[in-house]
């Protein structure tokens, strides 16, 4: 009689256990102290939790996309996603629609107006905002000192682009810098100069491209002008070269990358750097980004998944988060909270964002434009390589996108 | 069952594991695919609108497809030649076991068991236009640095030989199991009757190595047909697209551009090239 008591007794704690419902997260990470940092919030969900059991696959960015590409297809979407912009707009169709377990419009009002655009599809809500991404500029403090170059500290006082132009020579010549400006080879950073130029890729209507404009042309032919002049050095859009362990080797002057990148900037130790205000043409721009959290309308448990993504993005949970991961919460209560280091840095990057126009925002959350990465990329490496002309290169990406946009 | 039903039976059963596992992973989603070419879907609608052979039509325009495949007609021709002569010459060269020619085999051997990506990282170190080696080299010793990856055409040879120097190997080791086949007493016979090492090789070694050349010849050229992880690594398919071959645009026009349906549609006319190719090169064998 015992014997059969005890096994009841296992048995009844075996089937308790198993009620526990297991969260499947898909969380990339870029840095490898990412990884540790959500480790940490994991624990902390499944001890305020303890119905919950969250699984977490970590992937690396440039797998990302594919893994959800194909998880979707194969009907077996997670439950949770850390995407980007990019992922976001094309996941619209299979995104879990949280304004059936929040206040929609209240959810999404929480967070900085300009990720609203990205999560918020007429009446659903289709993501949550973790963070806000911006470009910006690193430089290497000790080149400039070399070259007795001053970089403006005062956002609202950003060189012209002829002035930044000039800097990035007059360093290259008076400092172990051997180049300028490493850039990424992104259409994102690309763009930054589109829209500091005064051109756009979609017009207000959202309905065709605008992007062959004569803002957007000064806007090519100056990145082209750089590379040609080797200020930017070829390698980096022509071959795949890696900028950012250019910069970090101290062999590049300036890097033109984001706000993403801090904790990875922090731990060089062979030179003095900081970060630069973008520099100005006809408007001061940013190119706004950021890190989602995200579930799927077939996965397995939706309300789980909507329950975490509350929790991770709300208030104290996020500026804590942000706090770890040194990024910016696009929490609209979390404006001008204090991160101890890097605040300096910090301070450029939101004046950056704070500044940027509404519509930089609207072009990337439109579902065209996660498709069009590439494109645009090749169109502008066929200029550099003298395939083709910077109004073909426009004219091209016109076209494309306007086939995209149908 | 009696005996002679069950003895005709057994041999379908030593097969069906391998016969399964290719039904299961390599015909299936192959058929899948080809059924996906017709249909307009990508990864969030499923199989979306079906269209025929609309995908079809539209590759016949696709600047970036025709591109690629010329790309990958150069890349094809100029690596299965290097690799038949360069294989062929080491083989020839290592033929005879001895304890120069065992260590010899070894190193040129050592390439084939390396990842592709460790094949195009090393490559990227020697070559790289900023941080390369070689460019490093020639700057000391007061050259001017080449642009090795930056220029289409350097980086065309660089991927080249790249694939050439990965793959050699494995083909010398084909051609030595050929030339093994071999019977010495022919070489000796033809020794007597005067015969020097040139017209040897071409009487003798060219035409008993023909069943041998040709599994070599298509064997490379499927394999240089799936090239992607070397030229991924060492060019990204750049400077512009000027190394992308047609697997890397497939990849991208499933992935990057989220068109799994049409990527399906020149998966299927990679198929059949290699198909027509294994095809006329098996029927010249058979001539011969």
């Amino acid at each position: 009689m015992k014997r059969f008591a005890a096994m009841f007794v296992t048995l009844a704690l075996a089937s308790t256990a198993q009620a526990k419902t297991d969260l499947q997260v898909v969380w990339f990470t870029e840095a490898p102290t990412e990884q540790a940092i959500f480790d940490k919030y994991v624990q902390m969900y499944e001890k305020a939790n303890p119905d919950i059991n969250v699984q977490v696959t970590y992937v690396p960015f440039q797998q990302l996309t594919q893994k959800l590409q194909l998880m979707v297809a194969g009907k077996t979407p997670p439950d949770v996603a850390r995407v980007v912009t990019a992922n976001i707009a094309e996941l619209d169709p299979v995104a879990l629609n949280l304004s059936k377990f929040t206040d929609g419009n209240a959810f999404a009002n929480q967070f900085l107006s300009s990720q609203v655009p990205y999560i918020k599809k007429g009446s659903r809500v289709i993501g949550a905002p973790l963070d806000v991404t911006a470009n910006g500029l690193f430089y290497n403090k000790d080149c400039f000192a070399q070259a007795k170059v001053t970089v403006p500290t005062n956002p609202s006082r950003p060189w012209t682009w002829e002035q930044w132009r000039s800097a990035l020579d007059k360093v290259t010549k008076n400092s172990k810098c051997r180049f300028g400006l490493s850039f990424d080879y992104t259409t994102y950073r690309f763009s930054t100069l589109v829209y500091e130029a005064g051109g756009r890729y979609i017009d207000p209507s959202g309905k065709k491209m605008a992007i062959d404009s004569p803002q957007s042309l000064r806007a090519v032919d100056f990145f082209a002008g750089l590379v040609k002049d080797g200020l930017i050095p070829k390698s980096q859009w022509l071959s795949g070269e890696d900028p950012s362990s250019l910069f970090k080797s101290g062999l590049s002057a300036m890097y033109m990358s984001g706000n993403w990148n801090l904790t990875q900037m922090s731990q060089i130790k062979n030179f003095q750097w900081g970060v630069a205000p973008l520099p100005k043409d006809k408007i001061r721009s940013t190119v706004p980004g950021g890190k989602f959290v995200m579930g799927f309308k077939d996965s397995k448990n939706t309300a789980e998944a909507a329950k975490f993504i509350q929790w991770i993005t709300s208030k104290d949970i996020n500026i804590a988060f942000s706090k770890d991961n040194m990024t910016l919460s696009a929490r609209k209560d979390a404006k001008g909270i204090k991160y101890g280091t890097f605040d300096d840095e910090i301070a450029i990057y939101q004046s950056d964002l704070g500044i940027t126009p509404s519509y930089v925002g609207k072009d990337w959350s439109n579902p065209a434009m996660a498709k069009m990465n590439t494109f645009i990329r090749d169109q502008i490496v066929k200029v550099l390589l003298g395939q083709q002309t910077s109004k073909q290169a426009l004219e091209a990406i016109s076209a494309e996108g306007n086939k995209n946009l149908k | 069952m009696n005996y002679r039903t069950r003895k005709g039976f057994v041999p379908y059963l030593f097969v069906a594991p391998n016969t399964i596992i290719f039904a299961l992973f390599v015909l299936l989603p192959m058929l899948y695919g080809l059924g996906f070419s017709l249909f307009d879907g990508n990864f969030t609608t499923g199989l979306g609108h079906f269209i025929g052979l609309g995908h079809y039509q539209e590759l016949l325009h696709d600047s970036a497809f025709i591109h690629a495949l010329l790309n990958t007609l150069w890349y094809v021709g100029a690596v299965v030649v290097l690799v038949v002569m360069l294989s062929l010459a080491l083989a020839l060269m290592v033929r005879e076991t001895t304890l120069a020619t065992s260590i010899a085999r070894v190193g040129f051997y050592l390439p084939v068991i390396l990842s592709p990506v460790v094949v195009g990282v090393a490559w990227r170190w020697m070559f790289g236009s900023e941080l390369g080696i070689i460019n490093a080299l020639l700057t000391m010793r007061g050259g001017s640095p080449i642009s090795w990856l930056t220029d289409p055409n350097w980086a065309r040879v660089l991927v080249t030989l790249a694939s050439v120097w990965s793959m050699t190997g494995f083909y010398m080791v084909l051609f030595i199991g050929g030339l093994n086949t071999i019977p010495t007493d022919m070489y000796e016979a033809a020794e007597v009757d005067g015969a020097t090492p040139a017209q040897q090789f071409w009487k003798i070694t060219v035409p008993l190595l023909v069943p041998t050349t040709l599994l070599v010849t298509i064997l490379a050229t499927i394999n240089a047909f799936k090239a992607f992880e070397i030229i991924l690594v060492l060019t990204s398919g750049g400077p512009g697209d000027s190394t992308k071959l047609l697997v890397q645009n497939i990849y991208e026009t499933a992935f990057d551009k989220s068109n799994p349906s049409y990527a399906s549609a020149q998966s299927v006319v990679l198929f059949i090239i290699l198909m027509l190719l294994t095809f006329v090169q098996t029927r010249i064998a058979r001539e011969d």
